[in-house]
């Protein structure tokens, strides 16, 4: 199970990265991408859209899965990935670089309290 | 999805250590700890359509009846004519609660004139026994056999070629739901020609303790290990009902769309009189085949619409993988037109669906030979 070191997780298998210019990326974990198998289909919000913490922004669905991607960040989705709709394996096989899903602007300092490092979600789901 | 009593100790058939050892993603299903796909579920698909897959069915409902009028008394309890069937040969059925509804579907293996074997969903094993210990006369004696021996289904158009190289008799001469003892790996079986995957197909019914050998020889001779995942598509596929899905209690025969497998004519048996009122008020729906035209994936649940307003449900829905398309099964009205226009409501969005003939992938099981 792949888990870089710069991200922060959530329990839901969602990976956040802060970026320099004070926006957030969002994708899913490399133990998520495996459980659900091979990727067939992603769902994403459209841009200029806003959501809450805890919102549902999209999905990823195998032959026989469907999850439900939620955010640990409220604010507006200022890009998506379009990779990832058009060619969903991409997910599999990249779910950290070219793989990931939505760039946020929070609309206030994301509380990342809750979120594991890259050591307790590796234990998490180790 | 049926989840009966997940929470007791679990089940395991003969094959779970095997299971575990070649990567399978063990499960609870039924009571049982399966494997739901071992490679994943699209690539196992595919193996099997293109040449032979293997799925552990050792967890089904086996029940054995005998007596020596056990046709008769199964005939008074399944909707299909049984009194026709002959000695070496399969037949389907379903059996009805009072009210005309689908308790369940079942195979049915006329071993002997005095000898069914009788298979059935692992979901319903103690509702279907229940029912069959309600309804049999005295003098049949009916035992489950609480999975003490082991079904392996060998499938796709390989699979003759596949299993003949374990198997003593010449598997060509069977026809579809044709049964046959036979000696595999030097031991006593079963071997029926069928499945539930729409391919050529066969299933092995044997000794546990043989189960773990011939899967290992399967799997050398080229067979792709196939878990629950790939059978619930490729029974999707093939336009084949499921308990839970497409059959249920609360919905008749001709509702599930299974209405084939009731023989009104034949006599009595049970839920006929109820589903001969039902069929008086007429049937406005049944289950029928959906393909949607965009990307988005049916599942069950998700609402049918017609011009805004819900006229259906989806029972089942998948990716097919052999079809490359986005497939369901609905209980849609019957009279809509085939090619006809629906949508399908995807997470509060529509996604345009039309309605495509049954099967979705043509079947390609081997035909009864023409007897003479």
């Amino acid at each position: 199970m792949n888990t870089p070191e710069n991200l922060l997780y959530t329990q839901s298998d969602e990976w956040l990265k802060k970026e320099d210019d004070g926006t957030v990326t969002l994708g899913i974990t490399d133990y998520a991408q495996h459980e659900l198998g091979e990727i067939v289909y992603v769902e994403l919000p459209e841009v200029g859209s806003t959501v809450a913490v805890g919102d549902s922004f999209g999905v990823v669905e195998s032959v026989k899965a469907v999850g439900d991607l939620h955010t640990p960040v409220g604010g507006e989705v200022i890009a998506v990935n379009d990779a990832a709709p058009d060619s969903p394996a991409i997910v599999n096989e990249s779910p950290y670089e070219n793989g990931w899903l939505v760039k946020i602007k929070p609309d206030a300092e994301p509380d990342t309290s809750a979120l594991l490092d890259a050591a307790a979600y590796t234990s998490y789901r180790g | 999805m049926s989840t009966s009593d997940i929470s007791s100790s679990l089940q395991r058939t003969s094959l779970y250590d095997t299971h575990v050892a070649i990567g399978g993603k063990i499960v609870p299903f039924a009571g049982f700890e399966m494997p739901v796909q071992y490679a994943g579920v699209k690539q196992e698909v595919l193996a099997l359509r293109e040449g032979c897959g293997i799925f552990d069915v050792g967890h089904m409902a086996q029940f054995d009846v005998r007596g020596e009028n056990v046709t008769q008394a199964l005939n008074a309890i399944v909707s299909a004519d049984w009194s026709k069937v002959a000695v070496g040969r399969a037949a389907y059925g379903l059996l009805l609660n009072e009210n005309g509804g689908v308790i369940d579907d079942i195979m049915g293996y006329k071993l002997a004139d005095d000898y069914w074997f009788v298979v059935s969903n692992a979901s319903r094993a103690d509702v279907d026994e229940a029912h069959f210990k309600d309804h049999l006369p005295e003098d049949i004696d009916f035992n489950n056999r609480y999975a003490d021996q082991a079904m392996i289904a060998v499938q796709g158009p390989n699979s003759e070629a596949v299993l003949q190289q374990f198997c003593d008799i010449d598997l060509s001469e069977l026809s579809l739901r044709d049964v046959r003892p036979a000696t595999v790996l030097g031991n006593p079986c079963l071997i029926v020609r069928g499945g539930y995957t729409g391919c050529d197909g066969f299933e092995w019914v044997g000794d546990a303790a043989t189960a773990p050998e011939l899967w290992q020889k399967l799997q050398e001779a080229g067979a792709a290990p196939c878990g629950l995942g790939a059978r619930d598509v490729l029974r999707l596929e093939a336009g084949l009902p499921l308990y839970g899905h497409e059959l249920r209690e609360d919905w008749t025969p001709d509702e599930s769309g299974v209405a084939f497998a009731v023989k009104t004519e034949k006599g009595d048996f049970i839920g006929r009189e109820a589903l001969l009122e039902k069929r008086q008020a007429s049937t406005t729906k049944t289950v029928r085949g959906l393909q949607v035209l965009g990307r988005g994936i049916a599942r069950e649940g998700y609402a049918v619409t017609l011009n805004g307003a819900e006229v259906g449900l989806v029972t089942s829905g998948s990716p097919s993988p052999t079809l490359e398309a986005n497939i369901a099964l609905a209980l849609i009205p019957a009279e809509l037109p085939l090619e006809s226009e629906v949508d399908i409501v995807i997470r509060n969005a529509t996604h345009p669906a039309k309605i495509v003939a049954l099967p979705f992938v043509a079947r390609t099981t081997k035909t009864n030979k023409p007897k003479s």
